[in-house]
This record gives structure tokens, sequence and C-alpha cells, in this order.
């Protein structure tokens, strides 16, 4: 898949789940500063994710996601 | 009423045999799996099988649990207690040092484990490889058939990590005697929910996502048993609306990130997703008023908790649903003596803890001679009888997903930096905050820093807001730096 189109998958799902508007997010964000996600918010994007992409992503890859470019570069790496 | 998990085993075999007492989502078979409360009492036999197998007398010794939350959870941690021994849940979120302090701190005789921690923390196997076992051990056992009541209900039973203000975490020892004195705080709010509803609560079950080394998590697995209701788990908060909508839950415990997801459901009228779900007990953080008042317009019952580590989960808790109190923790119930000194609330009797685990210090900074313990928390008591919370007097940051955080602990890492020349860690709206003294032109180098340092904390602890001072930061008299 494109990355282009990763990253418009995720911006659709932060818009989905947190009401965060597209024009507001660039690959730079980072998750809990700049679009101010709760944990919740984050493990909700992420289970959505998964569901998207079809993949499971590991607990301990977690704590790897600080800004939306981490998020792009697992899925390109990992989804089929 | 029963008094021990051993008498409430007794009742899981009878009366409750052929009710459901878990339910669980499972990966594997991608299906929900239910557990009559006749196999979940087997099983806890089955446990105390396979921890005489590991030693002659388990009477007192430590099982460590560091694990996700599962079924397997819940028999390792009663079957545990219930073969005399003491389960120590611990946080599977924490980094290697904290877990190491812990463990060696309670000299385990073994430490259950689902493989995950051990995936990111090599050093877990290095260090205690001879003493790890699988959750699922138990299952290779049969049933020991003469579990007999443990020698003494008042011996320590459970030791339950909390983060001290500053330094180290604690392990709070909790007994049976303690758990079971709390237990009408967790089970009169039923009957409040029937009379003001009119709804069934015998019927009702209850979605259990907390984790489990959480008190309101281990005290409700008990308490849901106890009344023969059945307890559906959510063993990962990222598939809450999956098991949700597998599993009916009338009832959920909550803290406020919770709350919000749920809030947003109902405003986006995506309640179908909710399953049902329509009471919630909030509790381990302060809620938003407001929300409260508009989920109780949309036919929620709420009801607040208000309770510690130290008192097993007891203290207050409000189930009116009058506008009037919804900034109140509640009525204090009557399983504890309250007083409040200097605006402290203190409580006392038997749901209070035995102390911190080797650690006499700590223990009599918060129990006094009398018997009295000093919650931290500063109170004022309406002439009705509904109680505020109005102050703390630790240095605690309580987030809003009912994590407790040490600011100092923060501290310390963002001292690390070598731009760095003062730091304090705060909260700032409604995140962990921390301003930050250094020269103008290091700003971007110290945002960095903390960027990457959180990286290597859990999401729960990540410092989410930094502000610069071009000063050094305020201090008092003594010189200590100024926290609000």
């Amino acid at each position: 898949m494109e990355r282009a189109e990763i990253i418009s998958q995720i911006l659709a799902i932060l818009e989905d789940v947190a009401e965060v508007s597209p024009e507001d997010v660039n690959e730079n964000s980072v998750l809990m500063d700049d679009l101010d996600l709760s944990s919740m918010e984050i493990l909700t994007i992420v289970a959505d994710l998964e569901e998207t992409f079809g993949l499971r992503i590991p607990e301990k890859e977690l704590r790897n996601f600080v800004t939306i470019s981490d998020l792009a570069d697992y899925l390109a790496a990992n989804a089929r | 009423m029963v008094h021990s998990l051993y008498e409430t085993l007794g009742n899981l075999e009878t009366v409750y045999a052929d009710r459901i007492g878990i339910r669980y989502y499972d990966e594997e078979k991608q299906g929900v799996v239910e557990v009559p409360f006749r196999q979940y009492a087997a099983d806890l036999r089955r446990f105390v099988a396979f921890l005489r197998s590991r030693t002659s007398d388990p009477v007192g010794q430590r099982v460590a649990i560091l694990a996700r939350n599962s079924y397997h959870y819940v028999i390792c941690m009663y079957g545990t207690v219930l073969a005399g021994a003491v389960a120590v849940p611990l946080n599977i979120g924490k980094n290697w040092d904290e877990i190491r302090y812990e463990l060696d701190l309670v000299e385990p005789l073994c430490v259950l484990h689902d493989g995950e921690y051990l995936e990111w923390e090599n050093a877990l196997g290095e260090v205690y490889g001879d003493k790890l076992q699988p959750m699922d051990a138990f299952t290779a056992f049969e049933p020991a058939m003469d579990v007999t009541q443990v020698p003494d209900l008042s011996a320590v039973a459970f030791i339950m990590f909390t983060s001290g203000t500053t330094g180290r975490s604690k392990g709070v020892m909790l007994s049976q005697k303690n758990l079971f004195a709390a237990m009408p705080a967790f089970l009169t709010p039923f009957e409040d929910v029937r009379s003001q509803t009119g709804w069934n609560t015998d019927e009702f079950s209850s979605l259990s996502c907390l984790p489990m080394f959480h008190i309101s998590a281990m005290t409700s697995l008990v308490s849901w048993s106890v009344t023969g209701h059945c307890v559906n788990l959510c063993n990962n908060l990222k598939y809450f609306y999956r098991d949700l909508g597998a599993m009916r839950s009338d009832v959920m415990a909550v803290v406020p990130v919770l709350l919000k997801s749920i809030y947003n459901d109902v405003k986006k009228d995506r309640r179908d997703r909710l399953n049902g779900l329509r009471v919630l007990t909030c509790g381990a953080a302060m809620f938003d008023p407001q929300m409260l008042k508009n989920l109780m317009d949309k036919g929620f019952f709420i009801a607040q908790m208000y309770g510690l580590t130290e008192t097993c989960g007891d203290g207050a808790w409000n189930s009116s649903q009058e506008e009037k109190y919804l900034t109140s923790v509640g009525h204090v119930d009557d399983s504890c003596e309250y007083k409040l000194e200097d605006g402290e609330l203190c409580m006392r009797g038997d749901p209070i803890m035995l102390g911190y685990y080797k650690n006499p210090e700590a223990t009599a900074e918060v129990l006094d001679k009398e018997g009295w313990f000093h919650t931290g928390d500063i109170a004022r008591v309406e002439e009705d009888g509904y109680m505020y919370l109005t102050g703390r007097k630790k240095n605690v940051i309580i987030l809003d997903s009912g994590e407790n955080v040490s600011p100092e602990e923060l501290e310390k890492l963002v001292g690390k930096c070598p731009e760095v020349k003062e730091c304090i860690v705060k909260e700032l709206g409604k995140k962990i905050g921390v301003v930050v003294y250094c020269e103008e032109e290091h700003q971007q180098a110290v945002r960095d820093f903390i960027t990457e340092t959180n990286r290597t904390l859990p999401l729960y602890k990540r410092m989410s807001a930094v502000e610069f001072s071009g000063q050094p930061l305020p201090r008092n008299a003594a010189g200590k730096l100024v926290r609000r």
C-alpha cells in the first residue's frame, strides 16, 4: 500500500475516533501532545487500524508510536 | 454473607454451580467462552494442587502475577489466596527497573506470566527464569478436593503496589478479612440501582476491563462472584468495543478516559455499540460533572465510588441521581469510622490495610497508633452527610486513566538531560506537564529529549505538555520547588 494511502486511512480513523480534523494533522504530529489524544483513544485507533489493515499490532510496538509517522512506518512495513 | 474465599468457593459449587460465572472473548476461537461457576471452582482447586506441587507449605508464600488480564489471571490470583499464599498482581506496564524492585522485595515462590512481558524484557528471564511459570500451568492438575479454610483470615493475602510520592512503589498488604469487610460497599449500591430504577439487578452482568492489579478490578471480581453474578472480562482495552458487543453487560466500572469514550458514542448516536450498557460506576479519579449529568439524562445510572488501595477500595459511594450531588463522592458507608483531621480524611476499621510490605516507616506515616489511616485527601462533609474532596496532601498526579503518577520520578528522568537546569512535573490541563528552565536556544533539544524519554515510558506516564521558563522556577522559603 502507498504511504500516502496509509496516512489518509490513519487520518480518517483519527477523525472518526477523536474528532481531529485532517487539516490539523501532519506526519510529525505527536499523538498525545499535538493531537491531545488520551491513551484510550490511541488504543481505539490502534484497534481500528488493525481491522483496516488486517494485522495484529503487538503491545510492545505501542510504546514506539509517538508520532503519526511512527504509525505509518509500522503499517507500511507490516501491512499486507 | 460469606467471609472468605473458601466460603465463597462452597457457594460456587452448590447454589451457583450452573450459572455462568465468567465470560471472555477467546482470540484463537474468535468467539465468546462461557465458564460456569462449577468449572470456575474446579479450576481454583486445580490451582491449589499446582501450588502444592511447587512447595510443601504454600501458607504465606508470595506468588507474583505478571500478565495481561485473562480468565487464567482470575484463577491464579484467587487460587493463590485460597491456598493460603499471598497473591502479588504486578503492573505489566511498568519498566523492568520497577518490576525487578517489586519482585526482589516480595521474594516470590514463583512468577506466573503469559509471556508478554518477557517479549520486551529479556532480563526477566535472566533473573527470574527458574521461577517463571506459565499462567495455565494449573490446567494440568486434578482439582484438590481437600482444600480447607486458611489458618488465619487476618493474615496477608494480597500485596498490591501503589505509587509512592517519593522513590519506590509501596506494597499494600491486604487480608481476606480486609476484603470481606469492604464487601458491603460494593454490594449495597446494587440495591440503590434496583430501588431507583426498578431494573432486575439479579440478572445483571458486569464488564471488567480495568487491570486486575488495580484494587477496583480485584475487589469487584470477588463481589460479583459472592452474589453469583457473571463478570465479562475485557482482557485488552484495545478490543473494548468488540468485547462489549460480544458480551452484553449492564454494569461497568469506568475511569474518566473510558467514560469520555462512552460519552462520545452517546453523543454521536452510536449507542448501539454499547450493547445495553446502562450502569456506570465511576472511580479512581475526578470526573467531569457535566458529562455525568448528560449521561444521566440519556438514561444511564451513574454511581460514584471513592476508595484507596489502602482501604481495600472502601470509602464512600454516591448513587444519588440528583444534579446537586454530582460533584460529591457520596455518603461514607458504615464499614469504617471516619473523621477529618486538619481537613484530611481519616478512616479506621476492618477494611484498612495491614500496612506496607517491609516498610514500617511508610506504614507509620499513614497509619497512626489509634489505627486511623490518613488518606492524604482533603475533604469536607456537608450537613446532609455528602462528602466532597477538595484537595490532596500528597504530591501525586491522578490521571484520567485512574493511574497515579509520581512527579518526582519523571523529574528525575527529565533532569538527566544536560540542558535542563531545573524542571517540575505537574498537571497541566488534564495532562502530565513538565515546566523546564533552560537556555532559550536549548528548548528544541530539551523537547526532543522529552519525546525520546516518552518512548521508554508506558502510555499513561508520558509527559504530553512541555512549557519553558527563561528564569529559575519559583521556590518556597524552605528552598523547595513550588508545585502549584
